[in-house]
Formats: C-alpha cells, sequence, structure tokens
C-alpha cells in the first residue's frame, strides 16, 4: 500500500487532509505531504490558523481541468499522530476513485452504483421514481449557456 | 460577478435573492469565491468515526442561507454519513477552473440534512443540474444512457447552513465567522 501510495501522491500537486476538531466537526485543509519512508507516514505542515488534532484522519487528492474534466482521485484513511518532528499522517487504506482504476474499474463502478442504486430503494420499499428528462434537460442547457458564456468571456 | 460567476446563486427570477444575514457578515470576496470554485471538498464522519472527504460540486443558496450537495441514489454513503453523523465540513481550495487570481481558501463547518425525498424534478433539481452543466459540460442523454444512468439521475440532497465559516486570503491569517443556529451571526 505503502508504495502505491507514494506513487499516486507524486501526480498530484497537493492532497486534503481531514481531521476531527473538538467539537467533532470534520475540518480539512490542503496541504503538501511529504513521505517518510522510515516511518510508514506522510509529514504534514499546517499552515497558519490551522488546528490539527490527534486522531483519525483522512488524505484526499483529486484534480480536474479547468472544464472539470479529466477527473482523478483518490482517499486515504487514517491517523493523524504528532512527535517531536511535527505532524504525521499515518496510511491505513488506500482507495482509489474516479480515473485511477482503469476501464474495467470504471465498468465495475457503474455496475455497482447501479446495483447499489435498487438496493438503496429496495431496503425502503421505494419505487423508483419517473424521471422528468425534458426538465432536467432544460436545466443543463441553461448551465451549458453559461459555461460557453464564461468560455468566451476568459478567452 | 459576469461569465461563469453568473452560475453562482440559485436565484430564480425577481431581482435576485435577498441574503441572509450570515451572508451579509461574510466579505464580498469570500461571498463571491463560493460561485468560483468549480469544487469543495466536503468531509463527512464514517460509522467507525473516520472523516472521508469526497469532491463535489456545491449549490450556493444565499437567501435560503445554505449549501446544497447532490449524490446519487448508486453513491449514497455521503447521505448515509450525515443522517447518523450530520457535522460536515466543505474545503473551497482547488482554484483550478476560476478565473481572475486566486480566491481565498476557505473552510464552511455545518450541520447537514439529509431528507428521504427523492428528487428527480421541481426547481431545485432544475438549479442543481443548471449549476453541475455550468461548470462542467455534460453529453447529451440518449435513449440508451437515460435507461442506464437513471440511478445518477435520483438525487438525494445534503442540506447545509453554515455554523462556523473560516477563510485565509493570500497573507496566510485565519479569519473566522461563528453562526447562530438560526443563520445569525453569533
Amino acid at each position: 500500500m505503502w508504495h502505491d501510495l507514494t506513487r499516486w501522491l507524486a501526480s498530484f500537486d497537493s492532497a486534503v487532509i481531514v481531521w476531527r476538531d473538538a467539537e467533532g466537526y470534520p475540518a480539512s485543509t490542503r496541504c503538501h505531504p511529504v513521505p517518510d519512508p522510515a516511518r510508514q507516514a506522510l509529514g504534514i505542515t499546517p499552515a497558519p490558523g490551522d488546528r490539527f488534532r490527534v486522531g483519525p484522519a483522512g488524505l484526499l487528492c483529486h484534480s480536474h481541468d479547468r472544464d472539470t474534466w479529466n477527473l482523478r482521485s483518490f482517499h486515504v484513511n487514517g491517523e493523524l499522530r504528532q512527535d517531536d518532528a511535527g505532524w504525521w499522517f499515518v496510511p491505513a487504506r488506500l482507495i482509489l476513485g474516479t480515473g485511477l482504476t482503469g476501464i474495467r474499474g470504471n465498468i465495475a463502478w457503474l455496475r455497482g452504483s447501479s446495483r447499489e442504486a435498487r438496493d438503496y430503494l429496495r431496503a425502503r420499499g421505494l419505487t423508483r421514481p419517473r424521471i422528468d428528462w425534458a426538465e432536467i434537460d432544460a436545466a443543463k442547457k441553461e448551465g451549458a449557456a453559461l459555461f460557453e458564456q464564461a468560455r468566451r468571456v476568459s478567452e | 460577478m459576469g461569465g461563469r460567476d453568473q452560475g453562482l446563486v440559485a436565484a430564480r427570477g425577481g431581482a435576485g435573492p435577498t441574503p441572509g444575514p450570515w451572508v451579509d457578515a461574510l466579505p464580498p470576496d469570500v461571498v463571491d469565491a463560493f460561485g468560483r470554485y468549480h469544487t469543495c471538498e466536503l468531509s463527512t464522519v464514517a460509522k467507525d468515526g473516520t472523516p472521508i472527504t469526497w469532491p463535489t460540486t456545491p449549490l450556493f443558496q444565499p437567501d435560503e442561507g445554505r449549501f446544497v450537495v447532490g449524490t446519487a441514489i448508486g453513491l449514497n454513503r455521503k447521505a448515509l454519513h450525515v443522517r447518523r453523523e450530520p457535522r460536515v465540513a466543505m474545503l473551497f481550495s482547488d482554484p483550478t477552473g476560476t478565473d481572475r487570481g486566486d480566491p481565498p481558501r476557505i473552510l464552511v463547518q455545518g450541520m447537514a440534512r439529509c431528507p428521504e425525498d427523492l428528487n428527480v424534478s421541481g426547481p431545485l433539481v432544475h438549479d442543481f443540474w443548471r449549476n453541475i452543466e455550468r461548470v462542467q459540460r455534460v453529453p447529451r442523454m440518449t435513449a440508451v444512457t437515460m435507461r442506464r444512468l437513471d440511478w445518477y439521475h435520483i438525487r438525494l440532497f445534503l442540506f447545509i447552513p453554515p455554523t462556523r465559516i473560516a477563510w485565509w486570503r493570500a497573507d496566510g491569517e485565519r479569519h473566522e465567522l461563528e453562526i447562530g443556529e438560526a443563520g445569525n451571526v453569533a
């Protein structure tokens, strides 16, 4: 897992670290983790005002292009620890997401999500609702016009 | 605001939204940034207490004093998480795609609510899909994709009124706003 994690981490500019604050809320910040092979942990330097807390934590790397395509992501469950040398994220489980699992992974994701939807409805005794495709299409067309307008402005 | 930012709010007709008290209390560049970011990182809490972070495209509704995140019923873990533990965080920190320089980095914490409603039509569904398409052109649906991806278009909505907003500009100094239960500034 460590080898895979550091390999994927190197392909992203930065990461988001999340922990739970003193009131139990998740809190997060963008960071630049530095792998320490001896510790099998990632060194994390808090930005000013970041109130890190020892305990369960997560690390997300994700990226997209300016048009929000070419999505790539992975998440790591783990733990935040602190010692004399600073703050460390100790990874426990790597979960590859969009863009990192290949075509087979994408197909499995689609099938799994479809199955999950069916199970969600079945578990609650819900009937699959009829989707108003015309309404959704109209909304998407409005959004697409805004997208094109923004592109013209920025170019 | 212009260009991409016109999709900022879910204002529907008329002269636009009437901001809630906490929206009024934020600096204009922070309010503006909510519409400039294409994505934010939503963090929820799993059953074992571990925080999990998800990339999302939220809808900012200043007139309602909240953010809305939609998730497909086939990708329902976020919804199940907040039904068990409503405390969430949203980090606006990836400026890819935003124009006009770097917006402030913003951390929103709040108590999320996720009703059981299956959302497939209505004004909020309209605003949700318009907001998605404003930042990401999606190929038009065909009969085949409508049939195979209907689960993707049955949405659960997470409603997130903030309880605290912190932000950082280029100088790195932390600013913070505490928000009461009624959406008023504490």
